[in-house]
């Protein structure tokens, strides 16, 4: 049963980055979807876009965006929704999404924009700000939108809700999708000391319009290591594993390959979204017996 | 509890000043200074790389640890305020052109002028070029009358150091002399150029920009220079599509 908030097939596709827009445009691979970050596109004219008409023609869209800055204690800015609608308007993606999490100060306190998704402490004020602000993206685009759980690297104090349950809570207020990113749950538990399979366990797999793979790093800091969710990797194994259990949940849903930062040949990116699309058959196949 | 608003002021302000004030808000783990850090590292290492793509002549002649510096000294000041970064930068040539440390390249903001303004036309709005076939059927008397905007990608620059030929060659901008250039940057079609131009040519279009028509633009190429070729000027840039087609000269030249 398909989330209202995605009209994905339920296939494997590839984040789709300025290294790879031409040979994909001149030797489109065999995936039925490709993602991009819609504030990439947001220029007023000029080749990105041309070239995603080209895109647009072969592939079918999920516009991924890093910059409405949905979990900030103002409203979302106004110019950036316009430019959302009207990139949905004339590409007509089959998802829109964004995450939970903040980008920018509040407008009281100088309104930086600090180009991070930045973590929300898990309190009811914040699902009550999250809710708000989805809801205005919601009505800003005329259409339903799907928040991505985040990656979390520190615990604030003061949690009124376990972080699973602040994401399911958040989703249900909102009355939006679910973009389920299972390296962000295997990051986030490793960093802060949860149990993966719990937070997976209390998802609303009802909701969910598509799910992220990706790959994380190690990073060394004083006080120890962190995984840092670069996207900069093949998947671990324990993701494809977190990966697996999802799908048990969900069955047969759009699964997304993240690559980032070192961006490999296409080759190596479709070697990681043939992967994906192994599990998705052995679900659907799970599904029918 | 620490309203949300009250958290994301004090966590913004940490992560581009003093990290002390967001401390006492994280659980105290012993390791909450080093987490809270990758979100430092974050946001000063991305606006960094997308600096580095809009001011390539800039890093070219910095090298990477002084352009690191400049970056950091930059984004405290000038934080993003739009939350896409394709319009980010804008105020660096400035910035660069009052900095001390960087007084020894005194033409280096005119260079990150040009790298702007090469950024910026990448992704100006489309518009449609005027024909040479558009004026050609218009009487002289109209002509001179005629405005010729440029495309919306275009930028005229004027300095008083070479900076195209630094711009072409970063890594040969040593002991760089003062020698005055002119450039203009445009996107006809998908391909963004900057051509030098000789200071009657720049008058000229810089009339024209200002929406002065033809025939006072190509007084003040005469101005500069007495033996302005204002035919072969007015042919190139019309051959290279480099003024935009309003709906006045579509209707002239429909009626023509």
């Amino acid at each position: 049963m398909p989330a209202a908030c995605s009209s994905l097939p339920p296939t494997a596709g590839f984040g789709l980055r300025h290294p790879h827009v031409l040979q994909v445009i001149d030797r489109p691979p065999a995936v039925d979807w490709v993602e991009v970050h819609t504030e990439n596109y947001m220029y007023p004219g000029g080749p990105r876009l041309r070239q995603l008409e080209a895109v647009r023609e072969r592939f079918q869209l999920s516009f991924h965006g890093v910059g409405l800055s949905l979990g900030s204690v103002d409203e979302p800015d106004r110019d950036h929704l316009k430019r959302i609608r009207s990139l949905v308007d004339r590409f007509a993606p089959a998802a829109v999404s964004d995450h939970i999490a903040w980008v920018k100060a509040p407008a009281a306190a100088g309104g930086a924009s600090l180009n991070d998704l930045l973590p929300l402490p898990c309190t009811e004020e914040a699902v009550a700000v999250l809710a708000r602000n989805v809801g205005i993206f919601q009505d800003a685009i005329g259409r339903q939108v799907m928040i991505e759980n985040p990656s979390m690297y520190l615990e604030f104090t003061g949690g009124e809700l376990d972080h699973a349950a602040f994401v399911a809570e958040t989703v249900r207020r909102a009355g939006c999708g679910l973009l389920l990113d299972v390296n962000n749950i295997h990051v986030s538990a490793t960093n802060l000391g949860f149990d993966a399979d719990d937070y997976l366990g209390a998802m609303p797999f009802e909701a969910v319009g598509e799910i992220h793979v990706a790959g994380h790093t190690s990073r060394e800091t004083p006080s120890g290591v962190l995984l840092l969710d670069d996207h900069g990797s093949r998947v671990r194994d324990e993701v494809w594993r977190l990966y697996d259990r999802a799908l048990a949940k969900t069955g047969p849903v759009a699964t997304l390959m993240e690559w980032d930062t070192d961006i490999p040949q296409l080759e190596v990116l479709l070697e990681e979204v043939a992967s994906a699309q192994t599990r998705l058959d052995a679900a659907a196949v799970r599904g029918a017996a | 509890m620490t309203s949300l608003a009250e958290l994301q002021s004090r966590f913004a302000a940490s992560v581009t000043g003093d990290p002390s004030g967001v401390m006492p808000m994280l659980a105290d783990d012993g390791r909450q200074s080093d987490r809270f850090e990758i979100h430092r590292n974050n946001t000063f290492a991305s606006l960094k790389s997308v600096l580095e793509e809009a001011f390539p002549t800039v890093a070219a002649v910095l090298g990477q640890e002084m352009f690191q510096r400049l970056s950091a000294a930059f984004v405290r000041n000038h934080p993003p305020r739009i939350n896409h970064l394709l319009d980010y930068g804008g105020e660096l040539p400035r910035f660069i052109g009052r900095s001390e440390p960087l007084a020894q390249w005194p033409w280096l903001g005119d260079a990150a002028a040009l790298d702007w303004a090469v950024n910026a036309a990448y992704g100006a709005a489309d518009a449609e070029p005027l024909a040479p076939d558009d004026l050609a059927a218009l009487p002289p008397e109209q002509l001179v009358e005629t405005q010729l905007p440029l495309l919306p990608s275009a930028a005229l620059l004027r300095s008083d150091w070479p900076v195209h030929a630094i711009w072409m060659n970063p890594g040969e901008a040593v002991d760089v002399r003062p020698r005055g250039e002119a450039v203009l940057v445009i996107r006809p079609g998908v391909e963004v150029m900057a051509l030098p131009l000789d200071p009657a040519e720049f008058a000229f279009l810089e009339a024209l920009a200002a929406g002065h028509p033809l025939g006072q633009a190509a007084a003040a190429g005469q101005a500069a220079d007495p033996g302005f070729d204002i035919q072969g000027v007015l042919a190139r840039h019309l051959a290279g599509g480099h003024f935009a087609r309003t709906p006045s000269s579509h209707k002239e030249g429909e009626q023509g």
